[in-house]
């Protein structure tokens, strides 16, 4: 706004120079014309010309008179402006100092402002960079975690599977429990029958030996009797021979029973530990599939969270990269204002050198600029 | 004439030659026969001489103020008989858990008593090559037996009744002292 008024006082300015040059030239015109001048007017017109406004024309004439009139009317009108003008224009230099140096600061701000947006630049990419790392690295890890769950899915299966076998070999291993029992029941029935076998073969043993004595006792008559006993006796080897071999075989095979009955009992408390096992291990797959669902989850959950930090973070590159054009825009307006400042700089000093040599009191000039 | 001599001897031969020749006969080898039993588990053989009879263990009838070796009398063929423990008489044990099923009855000039028997193996007929007069077994058994038999490992004592008899064993069943344990009446 000063500058306007500025610039429209100094047009007036030459506006005023323009109309007294126009005017003093008309004077020495009409002053030929006539043959004879007022020297006085004339004298005010040179004065005004080389820049003094505190001239003053005089005419006794009454042809010039009037225009000495109105050329110190004019005069006094521009010592006025002059004198009035000086105010706003030490004011006006002084606002396009601090102009000057507010656009110098300005542009320096601009230009660390300039160097502070490169390095966010960059630290903006680095943060792409492990954004989009720390993506893939999601998408591996869930991949990773797919894959664990499919391992535990089939460990489950397998669990599964092997609990399902395990009752079925305890189911068997029972029955099998049932006819060991049967069968030693089945020994123990024949060791009986053997152990009474043995007991005949030693009752007949007795009968054998009081035959003998018999025999023995009767002498000469009783020779009969010792045959009979004789035979007995080979009957009762061949009886005690196979008794023997007949207990010793039971007795392997109820020691062989027990054993294998004992194995049995061994072997279904083994498969009973071992479906305990398994149920165990079935939980803890079961477990562990919850864990790796839940850690699926996080990583899901990372991973979103991640690429929405990623899409953020472009979006903060791109604002960012507009942000570097705005300021450059502003150090280049703040540079181009600096040079429109200089320049109007120079345009009031030399307006001010020129406004200098106009005179308004007889001090000195009008304006020390 | 010869010739028919002649023939008759080359007949003769003939024959001789074709003949098998007998076998030998073996010279028996001397024997002996008696009974294999059993005492308190030791093996034993006796003579058939020296038993009566071999009989089941029969009920028997407790006799107070004996010997722990008297099991008590039995009534055998209309008489009493006396039974003994053989494990607690000839080996100073109880018998071994099982009751014993058989007693072997002596009968000697004066004494006619039953001995328990841990088992019966019935007639065996030994050589007398493996008569053996030493004796590995212990106590009365050892005084008892007259030597005995070695088969292998085995030795199978021949138990003698007139040994038990002069042993001495068999002279008091008395479990009670000697002396009255009541004072006599004044």
């Amino acid at each position: 706004m000063s500058q306007t008024v500025l610039l429209v006082v100094v047009i007036v300015l030459l506006i005023a120079q323009g109309l007294t040059g126009f005017l003093l030239w008309q004077a020495r015109r009409g002053a030929g014309a006539a043959g004879g001048a007022d020297e006085g007017v004339l004298v005010a017109l040179r004065r005004l010309a080389d820049g003094d406004l505190t001239a003053r024309a005089e005419s006794a004439a009454p042809a010039t008179a009037a225009i000495a009139e109105q050329l110190n009317t004019a005069l006094s009108r521009q010592r006025e402006l002059v004198s009035e003008l000086r105010v706003p224009f030490e004011g006006l230099a002084a606002e396009l100092h601090k102009l000057g140096k507010n656009s110098l600061g300005h542009s320096e701000t601009s230009a660390g402002m300039g160097r502070q947006l490169e390095e966010v630049k960059s630290a903006l990419s680095r943060e792409v960079q492990a954004a989009e790392d720390m993506t893939s690295i999601s998408k591996q890890a869930r991949e990773a975690m797919g894959r664990h769950r499919q391992l535990v899915s089939r460990g489950q299966t397998l669990a599964t599977d092997m609990a399902r076998a395990s009752s079925d070999v305890r189911e068997s291993m029972q029955e099998t429990s049932k006819s060991a029992k049967r069968q030693g029941e089945l020994i123990q029935s024949v060791t009986t029958a053997a152990e009474y076998i043995q007991s005949l073969n030693t009752r007949i043993s007795v009968v054998a030996i009081n035959t003998r004595i018999e025999a023995e006792r009767a002498g000469e008559h009783g020779r009969p009797f010792l045959g009979i006993a004789e035979a007995i006796g080979d009957l009762l080897r061949e009886a005690e021979e196979e008794g023997r071999k007949i207990t010793s075989e039971v007795r392997m095979l109820q020691n062989l029973s027990a054993e294998n009955l004992n194995s049995l009992e061994h072997t279904v408390g083994a498969v009973v530990t071992i479906l305990e096992f398994v149920e165990r291990i079935d939980a803890s797959l079961e477990d562990i599939n919850h864990g790796a669902a839940y850690l699926l989850d996080q990583v899901d959950s990372l991973g979103n969270t991640t690429q929405q930090s990623a899409d953020t973070v472009r979006r903060l590159h791109g604002l960012l990269g507009e942000v570097r054009e705005q300021n450059r825009a502003l150090r280049e307006g703040a540079e181009a204002t600096q040079q429109g400042i200089a320049t109007l700089q120079q345009t009031l000093s030399t307006l001010g050198r020129n406004l200098a040599r106009l005179r308004v009191d007889s001090a000195g000039s009008a304006l020390n600029v | 004439m010869d010739g028919a001599f002649t023939a008759l001897q080359a007949l003769h031969q003939r024959y001789a030659q074709r003949t098998p020749v007998l076998p030998p006969v073996a010279a028996e080898e001397p024997t002996w026969s008696g009974a294999a039993i059993g005492i308190a588990g030791v093996p034993l053989v006796i003579a058939h001489g020296d038993v009566d009879t071999v009989i089941a263990l029969p009920p028997l009838t407790r006799i107070p103020g004996t010997c722990n070796w008297v099991l008590g009398v039995a009534a055998h063929q209309g008489e009493l008989l006396p039974v003994f423990c053989g494990d607690t008489l000839f080996a100073e044990r109880l018998s071994p858990g099982r009751r014993r099923e058989y007693c072997l009855v002596f009968r000697q000039p004066g004494l006619h008593f039953g001995v328990t028997l841990s088992h019966v193996r019935g007639n065996i007929t030994l050589p007398l090559a493996e008569r053996s007069s030493a004796m590995p077994l212990e106590g009365l058994l050892a005084e008892c037996c007259d030597g005995g038999f070695q088969r292998g490992e085995e030795f199978l004592g021949l138990l003698d009744g007139a040994r038990l008899l002069a042993s001495g064993a068999l002279a008091d069943t008395s479990a009670l002292p000697a002396d009255p344990v009541e004072e006599a009446v004044p």
